[in-house]
């Protein structure tokens, strides 16, 4: 009995931590072993071109992120006024889908959607905003739409009772817990228009607009040149750090009233006051979902063929296995990683962020390298391909979770601990059921996700290994553009499914 | 016991994580469109491994610009004992390696335009004519992440040599993008998002053999057309030296070589052999009477400087 308590005391301790190194020796791996190919000379080829991109990349990131932030705000702020109306809480759910979509079907909708409009041209600036914007917007009212279902009925009642409405009542209540988020968001959001690859690539209209991304990709995946992409890459992560730090020491949270109870009801329902507001929030919606809407369009004119097509099935089933094991996997990292960060320090985020602002064109080169290099034993590619991209999600899984769980530990920790529970229980009987909601939302993300990938897939998949996304590109590339459409619909169907499945099964509402 | 399932469920891992070993086993290194289910790498496997009692397993890359990052990433590592794909851009590359023998062509293409014949209604004949053309929207791939984008760059520079930044310059106005690849472009355009898409002059005969279309078409310049050789190669570290030889001879022979037409959409390397053998939607694909291609020594020596140039030319 005594050994029992003292194997469970171990996993308990060790756990977090054990967690917390993976996650950062899961972003300094890949760079170590690319090392190997670099002769450290920094006096590289910077031609005018460089400066000049990265000036853009700067450019078109930071108000790709403002604009996405804001906007971000608007949606979740009025989405969660009206969260009684009937209906909205499945839009809110299928937010999540447009920002986990593989990037180039969101990309190719836009084409379809602003390419044939005479007056603009979409190529350029304007193009990659679009993209960045309907990627973002997304990502960012769906986790504000989280924390904002944080707040306690008292605050509310509060609020109430001073009489405050409208303006004042955003204000007071959900203002100061945006604006917590607010650094996170934008910085998140910026990374990934900073490092962003497709939608530069295809909408930006040329090498004039592009980002270092795109520069460090051709400069290791192309040319084989690690001297040169690995010098871009430290230029990116100087830009990033120098962000991260500039950012997160202007911004301090505040405390708020801490409750359990979170079933108040301010009664929003149906109203042709909120007329405006219902028009900003269908603006929204429309600019977000019209690329979802070309797929769906699109999609039709081949489905059956697809549906009875064998490797169909075969790849729907390889798109859940990677989903569902990365997304779980992605789960158990950032919950430990977050009984280890467990304070309102925020330093562990870098770690986070690396993962995005690595390059992944690095990330994955970095680990191929790693794993025939420094690893005796071979590996199954589905294990590989499952382990990154849990890794590579846990940035979008920690955005999901990390809120709550910082305030579940000021509400909970000492009353836990007063009472003395510990570990796997405290996690089932009071992380649980206050988290859950949060969780399976993270869950869902990080899984989808790991089922659009594309990068990872294309460096340790093989032949028989192939998600649906794969098989899109795959289709794509032999002229079959109409039945790639058709998987490319299934593709959301199967991620309409998956959210709305793993939210009853948690939930069961 | 939790801890004894824990086990086993360790070693079915592990387990897992082995590879069968063969005795005859042939891993072949090649691009996604070559190996998937609707290119020629099933149907070839699924003959080769009928004469040779052997297997055959593809280890793909997404593009075929990456073949050989992947091999020079595992060197004398790599478990490949053929490469499938690698094309003009990167053969002296590889070759300068000292990893390979000598390169086998099994298919070749011409790079040309593709259009709509019921959109566009006045084709130019002429990349002369196409420069001077206003209001047309053409998409092509980005020389740098691609290899038909890359073929651009070298028709061009084959065509007006000194002139190439100007001749760019003016044929960018006209270009809506460069795309990272030949699928995304070839996408866009067949959404009619675009007038021209830079890919071969046989992708015409794709539409008129599966889905029974002949509107589009390739356009055909009298200055030329820039050639494009698809090789495959043995690398000299492999102890399958027989079985890879047998299986390139084998990708030679006429009933395989059929394959690449239907396939591959590319002309087989023995396509005038051949030619009674094929659809006629197929052979009926006007060939430009002129094709030319540079030295694969001269491409790799004046890789980086010509892209810098379209780089200046476009960026402008």
């Amino acid at each position: 009995m005594q050994l029992l308590n003292n194997i469970a005391f171990f996993l308990r301790s060790s756990f977090p931590w054990l967690c917390i190194s993976i996650l950062v020796l899961a972003a300094i791996i890949p760079l170590l072993s690319t090392l190997n190919f670099y002769s450290y000379n920094f006096a590289n080829q910077f031609s005018d071109y460089y400066l000049r991109i990265t000036y853009f990349s700067l450019f078109q990131a930071t108000l790709s992120s403002i604009i996405s932030v804001i906007l971000g705000i608007v949606l979740a702020h009025l989405l969660f006024k009206h969260r009684y109306i009937h209906g909205i809480y499945y839009l809110i759910n299928s937010l999540g889908v447009v920002f986990v979509l593989p990037t180039i079907l969101i990309v190719l909708g836009i084409v379809s959607i602003y390419g044939s409009l005479e007056f603009l041209s979409l190529y350029g600036l304007f193009g990659i905003l679009i993209a960045h914007i309907t990627l973002n917007i997304p990502l960012v009212s769906r986790i504000l739409f989280q924390s904002l279902s944080d707040i306690s009925s008292s605050e509310w009642m509060l609020a109430k009772h001073v009489n405050l409405d409208g303006l004042g009542l955003f204000k007071v209540v959900e203002w100061p817990i945006i604006k917590k988020n607010i650094p996170s968001l934008f910085l998140i959001v910026f990374f990934i228009c900073f490092v962003s690859f497709i939608p530069v690539l295809v909408l930006g209209g040329g090498p004039k607009f592009s980002t270092l991304e795109v520069a460090i990709y051709q400069s290791i995946i192309f040319d084989f040149n690690f001297d040169k992409g690995l010098n871009l890459l430290f230029i990116q992560l100087a830009i990033c750090l120098f962000l991260f730090v500039a950012i997160f020491s202007n911004f301090k949270s505040k405390n708020f009233i801490l409750n359990e109870n979170r079933e108040f009801q301010l009664l929003h329902n149906y109203s042709f006051k909120y007329f405006f507001e219902y028009m900003v929030i269908f603006a929204v919606l429309i600019l977000i979902f019209s690329p979802i809407l070309i797929i769906i369009v699109n999609g039709f004119s081949m489905l059956f063929d697809v549906l009875i097509a064998p490797y169909f099935w075969k790849s729907l089933l390889t798109t859940f296995y990677i989903s569902f094991f990365s997304g779980l996997l992605s789960i158990v990292l950032i919950y430990g990683s977050l009984l280890f960060i467990n304070t309102k320090n925020k330093t562990g985020e870098i770690y986070l962020y690396a993962l995005i602002i690595i390059s992944p064109a690095i990330m994955s080169v970095g680990y191929y390298i790693f794993l025939n290099n420094y690893v005796p034993f071979k590996i199954a590619n589905i294990y590989i391909v499952i382990f990154l991209n849990a890794v590579f999600t846990l940035p979008f899984a920690y955005n999901f979770l990390a809120p709550s769980f910082f305030r579940m530990i000021q509400e909970h920790s000492e009353l836990s601990k007063s009472i003395g529970i510990v570990g796997l229980r405290k996690f089932m009987f009071v992380d649980w059921p206050r988290l859950k909601e949060p969780i399976v939302s993270a869950f869902c993300i990080a899984s989808i996700l790991s089922a659009s990938d594309l990068v990872i897939i294309s460096f340790f998949g093989t032949n028989s290994l192939s998600t649906l996304t794969q098989t899109i590109y795959r289709l794509m590339g032999s002229y079959r553009v109409e039945e790639s459409q058709a998987v490319a619909l299934l593709l959301l169907i199967y991620c309409f499914i998956y959210f709305i499945v793993s939210y009853k099964l948690v939930l069961k509402k | 016991m939790c801890f004894k399932k824990f086990l086993y469920l360790v070693f079915f891992f592990i387990l897992c994580g082995q590879t069968l070993w063969a005795d005859n086993k042939l891993v072949i290194y090649t691009y996604d469109s070559f190996s998937s289910e609707w290119g020629p790498g099933p149907i070839i496997k699924e003959k080769f491994v009928r004469t040779c009692n052997c297997e055959i397993e593809f280890i793909t890359t997404s593009n075929a610009a990456t073949l050989l990052t992947k091999i020079l990433l595992e060197k004398d590592k790599t478990e490949a004992d053929i490469v499938i794909g690698l094309d003009q851009k990167s053969i002296w590359d590889a070759m300068e390696t000292g990893l390979f023998s000598s390169p086998h062509v099994y298919d070749y293409g011409y790079f040309a335009f593709i259009y709509n014949d019921e959109k566009l209604l006045n084709p130019p004949k002429s990349f002369e004519e196409l420069i001077e053309m206003e209001n047309i929207k053409i998409i092509t791939q980005d020389p740098r992440t691609s290899t038909p984008g890359f073929g651009l760059l070298t028709w061009i520079k084959y065509i007006y040599g000194n002139n190439s930044s100007k001749v760019w310059s003016q044929l960018n106005k006209n270009i809506i993008t460069y795309t990272p690849g030949w699928s995304e472009a070839y996408g866009i355009f067949l959404s009619g998002n675009a007038d021209l898409v830079l890919s071969y002059t046989t992708s015409p005969a794709y539409h008129m053999m599966y889905e029974n279309t002949s509107k589009y078409k390739a356009l055909i310049f009298s200055e030329g057309h820039y050639k494009q050789n698809e090789y495959a190669l043995i690398l000299e570290n492999s102890n399958q030296q027989g079985l890879a030889k047998k299986f390139i001879e084998f990708i030679r022979t006429k009933d395989i070589q059929k394959e690449f037409a239907l396939k591959n959409i590319m002309y087989p390397y023995e396509f005038e052999n051949i030619k009674e053998q094929l659809p006629i939607e197929f052979t009926n694909v006007p060939v430009p009477d002129k094709t030319f291609l540079f030295e694969d020594k001269i491409i790799s020596l004046n890789k980086e400087k010509w892209i810098d140039e379209w780089l200046n030319a476009v960026v402008e």
